[in-house]
């Protein structure tokens, strides 16, 4: 049975198992390493046991081999990576189709209002202006009319106010009062509050 | 037989650089069974390992103008796959109920029951239950090692990581493998 102390003495031989394991070299000191590891296996049997036991169990993870999936399974992979791929390359294969297509909007409801505008300037059959325009200058006309009369009626009250009597202090007029007529008011207030 | 035969992957990587975008088509053809393999390992799952595979071509057709053959397009490939199965795995990790619904899929294929169930379970069960108990890097390392015959150069490549290190993690995948395995023989006996 294996000491804790052999155990120990073992460890860095036990990191080098992969060695007697792999055969893929570990690099240039590769033959002594393993020329050394092979003579410790030699006089350990802790250390043989467990390589056999790491051999072992490689041997029982190469039965093993997952299943794979039929040929339908790749294809239907394929066809969903594709399409993954066409979904994201939707906006990169055409980034200027959204400029363009609001470049077209904008030119289209300019092309519109230029239209409308042009339509609104054009005569009626009749050689006259069209109605809407017509309609346009009769309200003009009237809004004018009344911002003429508006005048006037400023004008002639602004007349008046100049000939109005400036209203007079009341303080100023209590002052030119005699005693008298100071009583006469007092009593009349008087009379007022009763 | 296939019209890619004959055409190595550089070739083919050449032409779709230069315009003719099916010779993707001969790249997937090569390379998916093993990403999907590798997927199916990691995350135990064919589902998940459908997506991980789709998505992983996606990205390698989105990315590679900008390949610059430092390794091989397959060392490449595994490592974007790799990449996308450590993230579901961390994210599984982050959200309780994708991990759930992993037990429950155990649970539902046996692999949850009592030890002594587990052990009446033929080979490829417990193997497979015996991988998928290896921590994330050391099942990527066993899966690329031992199933897909990579050298440990092209492992350290795919993983990013340093040739000793990819060495150890192999080393202790075999080992806890090997008292996994053991284990259940004991408690066949």
């Amino acid at each position: 049975m294996k000491t804790r102390s052999t155990t120990e003495a073992c460890r860095p031989w036990r990191d080098r198992l992969l060695s007697a394991l792999d055969a893929e070299p570990m690099g240039k000191e590769d033959a002594a390493a393993r020329a050394a590891l092979t003579v410790h296996l030699e006089h350990c049997p802790g250390c043989a046991s467990e390589l056999a036991a790491l051999r072992r169990t490689l041997a029982r993870l190469a039965e093993h081999q997952s299943p794979a999936p039929p040929a339908e399974y790749w294809s239907a992979l394929r066809a969903k990576v594709l399409r993954g791929l066409a979904i994201d390359e939707t906006p990169r294969r055409s980034p200027l189709l959204p400029r363009l297509a609001w470049g077209g909007l904008a030119a289209a409801a300019l092309l519109l209002l230029a239209l409308a505008w042009w339509h609104e300037r054009q005569p009626d059959a009749a050689g006259g202006p069209s109605p809407r325009l017509a309609a346009g200058q009769t309200a003009l006309e009237d809004l004018g009319m009344r911002l003429a009369a508006s005048r006037a009626d400023l004008e002639i009250l602004l007349a008046e106010g100049q000939t109005l009597v400036p209203e007079e202090d009341p303080e100023l007029l209590i002052e030119e009062l005699t005693a008298a007529e100071l009583v006469e008011l007092a009593a009349r207030l008087d009379g007022l509050s009763g | 037989m296939s019209r890619f035969d004959g055409v190595d992957d550089r070739e083919l990587i050449r032409r779709f650089l230069e315009g003719e975008r099916w010779t993707f088509d001969g790249l997937m053809e090569r390379h998916e069974q093993r990403i999907h393999r590798l997927a199916l390992g990691m995350l135990g799952d064919p589902d998940a390992a459908a997506d991980v595979t789709q998505e992983t071509f996606i990205r390698a057709f989105r990315a590679l103008p900008t390949f610059e053959f430092r390794s091989s397009f397959g060392t490449w490939l595994h490592r974007i796959a790799l990449n996308l199965c450590l993230s579901r795995l961390r994210s599984a990790r982050r959200h309780p109920l994708v991990a759930l619904n992993d037990v429950v899929r155990r649970l539902r294929s046996g692999r949850g029951r009592p030890e002594r169930e587990l052990a009446r379970k033929d080979l490829a069960a417990r193997i497979e239950g015996a991988v998928a108990a290896l921590p994330p890097k050391q099942r990527a390392v066993f899966l690329l090692r031992h199933r897909e015959g990579l050298d440990y150069g092209e492992i350290a490549a795919a993983l990013e990581r340093s040739e000793g290190g990819v060495r150890a993690n192999y080393f202790q995948a075999l080992q806890k493998l090997k008292r996994e395995l053991s284990h259940e023989d004991a408690l066949d006996d």
